[in-house]
């Protein structure tokens, strides 16, 4: 039941964007005028769903936090680029996406990924691990904690592009369409992936969740 | 939990990481921090700004390099109003280009005329064939009452002489 009511009221939490897609031009156009107040608005706009992505992706919060700042800035330096073919939600997040699937190519180089290492890499940076840490939420119970660090385990065992879909599709709420967009694949694509990645989340968390 | 009925779906438990977010003051450190960097890239120039740049002081550079050594590696067999073709017209005036054109006639007639150089004996022997130009001369030193013959001759004759002269 608690699940459920946070599944209900989920739309509230991270909306996809407050204003109409001409509101977010005048603002993309303001700001290549030179007026950062209008990117600013874009920002706040876009950073809690790009820092939420970023961080389902990595697993960490430094990362994360490091990943959002360059999205916005690299952004903000190729707004010229930004041609009104997509939406503008659509074009940041595909630098979002890309950058933290880059980054975790690189850190796989360096080192295998795994979960002990994700998790070390949370407790190791407190500053960063507080601020993160939602403490206004009350609800977040211990068994929340726990489901969902069995979740995280079980996400990153996916492939990173498995784990990006379901990410942006379970979690962000973006359509098929606008995944394919993102990810720049077909629609059939993104719904194979989602299926088989649905299918072995099932079974690596079968005790924790309904059959 | 023990019970199927109990535990949540699997979109539900991904859905409830949406609040898996920061706190307020995480979002203003990260607002401020992006502020910070992108107005210190307006500052920083980009890379291909920079090659621009730099390409422009070295093209020219290049463009010299580039002209004096192939006029320079060409030598005579340039035409010289290939060379001046070439160059640039505000580097050459009029009048330069029809004294270069006019100096250029002259190296080319000399080189155009036949030298003979025969080496006989205690003759040398000189000779400008063609016919056209306005120099024709023969040089020889056979002529017997020349002076050169006589001067040479007497001092072969008397050279042992004087040298035992000096003998002890």
């Amino acid at each position: 039941m608690f699940f459920m009511q946070i599944a209900a009221k989920d739309t509230k939490v991270l909306p996809k964007s407050l204003l109409h897609p001409d509101e977010v031009y005048d603002l993309v156009t303001l700001a290549l005028q030179g007026d950062f107040s209008a990117f600013d608005k874009i920002m706040s706009l876009y950073k809690e769903r790009l820092y939420s992505v970023i961080y389902n992706i990595t697993f960490n919060h430094e990362d994360a936090a490091d990943l959002t700042q360059e999205t916005f800035v690299k952004a903000f330096r190729s707004l010229s680029k930004f041609k009104r073919k997509s939406s503008f939600f659509t074009w940041i997040y595909r630098i979002g996406v890309n950058l933290a699937l880059s980054h975790l190519k690189k850190k796989k180089a360096r080192k295998f990924f795994s979960f002990d290492q994700i998790t070390d890499g949370v407790s190791n940076n407190k500053e960063i691990s507080n601020l993160a840490t939602t403490e206004k939420s009350s609800v977040r119970s211990t068994l929340l904690n726990e489901l969902h660090e069995k979740l995280n385990e079980a996400l990153s065992k996916l492939s990173d592009k498995h784990r990006t879909i379901v990410v942006l599709f379970e979690i962000d709420g973006l359509s098929h369409k606008e995944i394919a967009t993102i990810m720049k694949c077909t629609e059939g694509t993104v719904r194979s992936r989602l299926h088989y990645a649905k299918l072995q989340l099932q079974s690596l968390l079968g005790d924790y969740i309904k059959n | 939990m023990n019970t199927n009925q109990s535990k949540p779906s699997l979109e539900a438990l991904l859905q409830s990481k949406k609040y898996d977010l920061p706190n307020d003051e995480f979002w203003n450190i990260l607002q401020d921090s992006v502020k910070g960097k992108a107005l210190a890239s307006l500052a920083e120039q980009p890379l291909s700004h920079r090659f621009l740049k730099s390409s422009f002081l070295i093209l020219p550079v290049l463009l010299l390099t580039f002209f004096f050594s192939s006029s320079f590696y060409s030598g005579s067999s340039t035409s010289p109003s290939t060379v001046l073709s070439s160059a640039s017209p505000s580097l050459i005036t009029e009048l330069e280009e029809k004294q270069i054109l006019h100096d250029f006639k002259i190296i080319q007639d000399l080189e155009s005329l036949d030298f003979e150089y025969t080496d006989s004996t205690s003759v040398a022997f000189l000779s400008i064939n063609d016919k056209s130009t306005f120099a024709e001369k023969n040089l020889e030193l056979n002529q017997e009452n020349s002076f050169e013959i006589q001067y040479l001759s007497n001092f072969e004759h008397h050279q042992d002489d004087l040298l035992s002269q000096y003998t002890f």
